[in-house]
């Protein structure tokens, strides 16, 4: 049998499929989102895919939770901001489009040292130890002002220095495209190292570090090697960022950061290669974009999370893998109609909360904006009515009540495309041993 | 004369104030399959514990084809030739089958940390984890992950585990714990088929398992060794009987008498 790429430990796409689908829409997107705030974003989603994929080489892969990972990141978008600076007037013919390199490699720096004082024990003791170091650096920041630039943060011009290919990074879609560039190269280095044998140690080391050191393996040796690549990719995001936003603030290193990682990681699904991307793109859409229309985009954050974790822990690339060996066995379409019933009181009944908490949102704005009036859909409601309350509510609840049936049918379907595909299964295994 | 596979001089283990493992001295010769016996709580897993370097001696030496290896890591200890299976089932419960085996092979190939060649591409560490899963018979489980394993297939990949790499001295703690009378006969089938020329110590409590497999068995009551020798001594020997055999097979009687 041929060697397959076959996963377990931390599931990778087969084939190129999700790669070449991943350049392609990294390349293809500034045809569709063409303003220059569109791009903005667009490389800024960039940046995170490469941060969450970097926190996701320790939470994922080898199972350490870092409550401090943006430290890597700030650093390396520090380090990169003083590079631009220092190469916009020095003779050094450094190109500004490998500075997120130098971010690297102070993350790789600082990933090493702090990993080697920080990952003795996996668990609790690491978690609050990456803690504790984000408080640290998190107020080393405003104690050490002029290196840090203090609350404002330090600029740094990318347009300045040497360029690369002619580039002048004075445009938001040069910079999306160096972004694009650096967002799939690191991608394609994560995606390596987990499959070469450090990585692979590293998941054994996540399910089982007691048994890996009846193996030969010091767990702690692939601990700190595992910290010190998180860092360096996480430093190249920092890097990515500064150039992005052409200003880092402390905030960069901060407790917000490091927790939003992990929500990207989480809600994209930690145990599938690719989830991270797409929590990225989620949680930089809603920051970015959502947060243009509401103020509460953190409370659907929030609730998004909170679903995620209990309901589905794979995240949404899990829920997307489950639905892998319907489509190979062709037993989607009896999924379908149930989805259909759940879809539709479900869409009710989301449209309804979002209806509460706008409305809760307009009402606690209105103390504060008297003319304000709550629109929702275009339309007028009075927020001040009990009635409004009493029927968005009632709405809202009887959705959740009428998406039940629903769900009761899919996880009949489930259950008799699961036995189905199990029968399919062994038919065809039998039919694999006669002829083998 | 070359010093013995494995020699335990005066071990010692102490918990607090419960001192567990009493002086206890043991030779094991190259090639030799010892068994270790002994009522529930005599101290077999710590024993084994303490040799594999899982926890630390409070006295005495362990020394590992002469050379002294107390107070080495259990790491330090695998990478000298020393193996261990677990009693309690201690696999990976996210990897598949032939991922498992391809770690447990990965170190004594000498890839060690290696992190700029990809696995697929070391056609070694492939083609000796599909040996090594056609050796323990889980073949057809190859992409199966550890948790999904039946309880037999987990203890022969925990078997798996322990032989892969050539370790020349074998500990394999209670390998049929839990096993229905077929299973355990196929067990000590595999058992003698992986350790052909190596040095074996095992700890069992089935005691035809003991005495069809071991050449020497050591009986371990307290943290002490009593009797040490030949399957056939040890079934005669008074004290044995006394303290092992004799009460399994006094509570046995009653446990029958009771049941009419």
């Amino acid at each position: 049998m041929a060697d397959r790429a076959y996963t377990r430990g931390l599931s990778l796409p087969q084939g190129l499929g999700p790669g070449a689908f991943f350049v392609v829409s990294l390349a293809a997107a500034p045809w569709v989102f063409n303003s220059n705030a569109a791009l903005t974003v667009l490389s800024l989603m960039a940046v995170a895919v490469v941060f969450a994929l970097s926190y996701n080489i320790l939470f994922g892969q080898t199972g350490l939770l870092s409550f401090g990972h943006a430290v890597y990141y700030g650093l390396g978008a520090y380090f990169t901001v003083h590079a631009l600076n220092y190469f916009a007037v020095s003779r050094i013919p450094y190109p500004v489009e490998l500075t997120p390199l130098l971010g690297g490699v102070a993350g790789l720096f600082f990933g090493f040292v702090l990993g080697v004082i920080s990952v003795r024990r996996a668990g609790l003791g690491f978690a609050m130890i990456s803690f504790g170091i984000g408080i640290l650096m998190g107020s080393l920041a405003l104690i050490l002002r002029h290196w840090f630039g203090g609350d404002g943060g330090l600029a740094g011009n990318p347009a300045g220095g040497t360029h690369l290919f002619g580039l002048t990074l004075t445009s938001p879609l040069e910079i999306y495209y160096l972004m694009a560039a650096w967002c799939v190269v690191c991608v394609a280095l994560i995606y390596f190292f987990t499959n070469t044998p450090l990585g692979q140690m590293a998941t054994a080391v996540r399910d089982n570090s007691e048994r890996v050191e009846f193996m030969g393996y010091s767990p702690y040796q692939i601990r700190v090697r595992m910290h010190t690549l998180a860092g360096f990719f996480a430093g190249v995001a920092g890097g990515m960022a500064a150039i992005t936003n052409g200003i880092v603030a402390p905030d960069a290193l901060g407790f917000v950061l490091s927790g939003e990682v992990i929500i990207m990681a989480y809600i994209g699904g930690t145990t599938i290669f690719f989830g991270p991307v797409i929590g990225a793109v989620i949680l930089s859409f809603m920051q970015i974009q959502l947060s243009n229309y509401t103020n509460a985009w953190q409370l659907y954050l929030g609730l998004l999370f909170v679903f995620i974790v209990i309901y589905a822990p794979d995240g949404i690339a899990g829920l997307l893998k489950m639905h892998a060996p319907a489509m190979r066995y062709r037993k989607l379409h009896h999924l379908l109609p149930a989805y259909l019933l759940v879809a539709v009181p479900g869409g009710v009944f989301l449209l309804g909360l979002v209806f509460l908490v706008q409305m809760g949102y307009a009402l606690h704005g209105a103390q504060i904006f008297l003319t304000q009036s709550f629109t929702f859909m275009g339309l007028a409601f009075d927020d001040h009515s009990v009635w409004t309350w009493v029927i968005g509510a009632a709405v809202t609840a009887g959705a959740f009540l009428g998406a039940r049936p629903g769900v009761a049918r899919a996880r009949c379907a489930w259950e008799r495309i699961t036995v189905e595909i199990k029968a399919a299964q062994a038919l065809a295994s039998r039919a694999d041993g006669d002829t083998g | 004369m070359s010093p013995p596979a494995l020699r335990l001089e005066n071990v010692n283990k102490r918990f607090g104030l419960a001192h567990i493992i009493r002086g206890v001295n043991l030779d094991v010769c190259h090639g030799e399959r010892h068994a270790i016996i002994g009522p529930n709580g005599a101290g077999k897993s710590t024993l084994f514990d303490l040799i594999s370097g899982r926890f630390s001696l409070s006295g005495g030496h362990v020394f590992l084809h002469g050379k002294d290896i107390s107070g080495h890591s259990a790491y330090r200890i695998r990478r000298s030739g020393l193996a261990r299976s677990f009693q309690v089932i201690n696999i990976f419960p996210r990897l598949t089958v032939y991922e498992t085996l391809r770690c447990a092979l990965l170190w004594s190939l000498g890839y060690r940390y290696n992190f700029w060649r990809r696995i697929q591409r070391l056609p070694e560490v492939g083609r000796r984890a599909t040996e090594l899963m056609e050796i323990i018979g889980l073949g057809a489980q190859r992409d199966v992950s550890g948790a999904e394993l039946s309880y037999a297939d987990q203890r022969a990949l925990e078997i798996g585990i322990t032989i892969a790499g050539e370790p020349n001295v074998i500990l394999l703690d209670e390998p049929t714990a839990g096993m229905s009378r077929a299973e355990a006969e196929q067990a000590v089938q595999l058992i003698r088929r992986v350790t052909a020329g190596k040095t074996l110590l095992i700890v069992e409590h089935d005691m035809e398992v003991v005495f069809g497999l071991a050449d020497r068995i050591s009986v371990l009551v307290y943290g002490e060794v009593i009797a040490t020798g030949g399957p056939d001594e040890i079934r005669n020997n008074v004290s044995v009987r006394r303290a092992y055999l004799g009460s399994t097979a006094e509570q046995e009687t009653s446990a029958h008498a009771a049941s009419h």
